[in-house]
């Protein structure tokens, strides 16, 4: 918490190095408005005059953007104590990526002993932000694993297509009550009750992903969609952490052969009996197809899924996304439309 | 289908930034990564969208994919 004492709004530059040092240092609140007694500790929120300062948000955020590289994520708030003095309240997330320098070409930070911002002058705790700063990248490429174990058959003949997800700044929610029964049975109730499915430009769409097996970790839900007998098997799954961070885990699902019975489209269709007659050593058996469209309605799905169960956060402004698809080798993305058949003919087969 | 080209070229293994706000485009956002990675281009992919939209929407409302 770092107050600015007295009633009156601190410079600009002032500013700047108090954002800037709880952003350096652990996060925190800083409050214009409060009058503080002589060790620093609060004693009346006095606020100051909005006359003054019409727009203290604006103010605050021009002030942030202008006086700190990188500009770190904050939210502030105006607190009316009476119809013409107001308190600014502005919180900084802590776990962003460190160090941030102020215009003065200064790293500030904050101490505990000291009620003001002071600049680092120890090159030790320089490279501490630095290594920080790193530390959130690397965390979260550690996070993008898939952690599960595979049979040699499974990891040789299936392909995954894996989502990460990550809020940033990660730590600001925790969603308590994550291993409840109830909670864990609401989950899958959620999964397999048809829910909007955002897609741009196209409303009122809906879809699901009905799961039938959930099981906890110690800090994660996973949900399955797969039959009893198949439980020995890894499948379709979504695992939701306790801080907001999600995996989807989507198996690629093969046509048993070459897709060229039953096609909608005459360009494909010619293409593909062209392709097989063509083939005197059955080469086209060793291509694997999948259905790009299925799979493009699987990920948009399991993101809203995922996004709904996530709700509004307003602490939150950013997802950091990775995908990771394994064993991908002559796979091939298909679709029964005309686009295809016309991009193949054009560019060649997709694999 | 508006599509976002910023994100390429994209850089394996460090992932990519999407605002929370943008919910409607963060599996566009996904997407395009996961067609480019399988050597779909970017129109055929808006194209494959644009088809899937047009002609099988009702697909979405059961999806299930045994492991």
């Amino acid at each position: 918490m770092h107050y600015n004492k007295g009633e009156n709004f601190p410079s600009n530059e002032k500013i700047g190095r108090s954002i800037a040092s709880l952003a350096n240092t652990y996060g925190g609140w800083y409050i214009v408005g409060i009058k503080t007694d002589a060790h620093n500790v609060a004693n009346d929120v006095c606020g100051f005059v909005l006359a003054d300062y019409p727009d203290p948000i604006s103010k605050v955020r021009e002030v942030i953007k202008s006086h700190i590289e990188p500009v770190p994520l904050f939210f502030s708030q105006v607190v009316n104590i009476t119809s013409d003095r107001t308190v600014l309240v502005v919180n900084v997330p802590s776990g962003q990526g460190t160090p941030f320098i102020s215009r003065d070409g200064r790293i500030y930070r904050r101490t505990h002993d000291s009620s003001d911002p002071i600049p680092e002058t120890s090159r030790y705790a320089i490279d501490r932000l630095v290594d920080d700063g790193r530390q959130i990248q690397k965390r979260f490429e550690k996070f993008c694993r898939d952690e599960r174990t595979f049979s040699k058959g499974e990891s040789e003949s299936i392909t995954w297509v894996n989502l990460f997800l990550s809020p940033y700044p990660l730590g600001v929610i925790e969603t308590f009550g994550i291993h409840s029964s109830g909670n864990i049975e609401k989950l899958i109730q959620q999964s397999q009750i048809p829910f909007v499915v955002p897609i741009e430009g196209i409303e009122g769409t809906t879809g699901h992903m009905p799961f039938t097996c959930a099981r906890p970790t110690l800090n994660s839900i996973i949900l399955e969609q797969i039959e009893p007998s198949r439980a020995a098997f890894n499948s379709i799954s979504v695992e939701l952490f306790y801080d907001g961070r999600a995996k989807l885990l989507i198996p690629l699902q093969y046509y048993p052969s070459f897709p060229r019975d039953n096609l909608q489209s005459p360009i494909t269709k010619q293409l593909m009996s062209e392709i097989i007659d063509s083939d005197d050593q059955n080469n086209a058996s060793c291509l694997r197809f999948f259905d790009i469209e299925n799979l493009w309605w699987v990920v948009v799905t399991l993101l809203a899924y995922y996004q709904h169960w996530l709700g509004d956060q307003p602490f939150i402004t950013d997802f950091k996304c990775a995908l990771k698809i394994n064993e991908a080798w002559r796979a091939v993305p298909f679709f029964d439309g005309d686009a295809w058949g016309t991009h193949v003919k054009q560019f060649g087969l997709l694999s | 289908m508006k599509t976002d080209y910023a994100s390429f070229p994209h850089e394996p293994g460090r992932g990519f930034m999407h605002s929370i706000k943008d919910k409607t485009s963060l599996g566009t956002s996904f997407f395009e990564l996961i067609a480019v990675a399988f050597g779909m281009t970017l129109q055929l992919h808006d194209d494959m969208i644009r088809y899937a939209l047009n002609n099988k929407i009702e697909a979405a409302k059961n999806l299930s994919i045994p492991g």
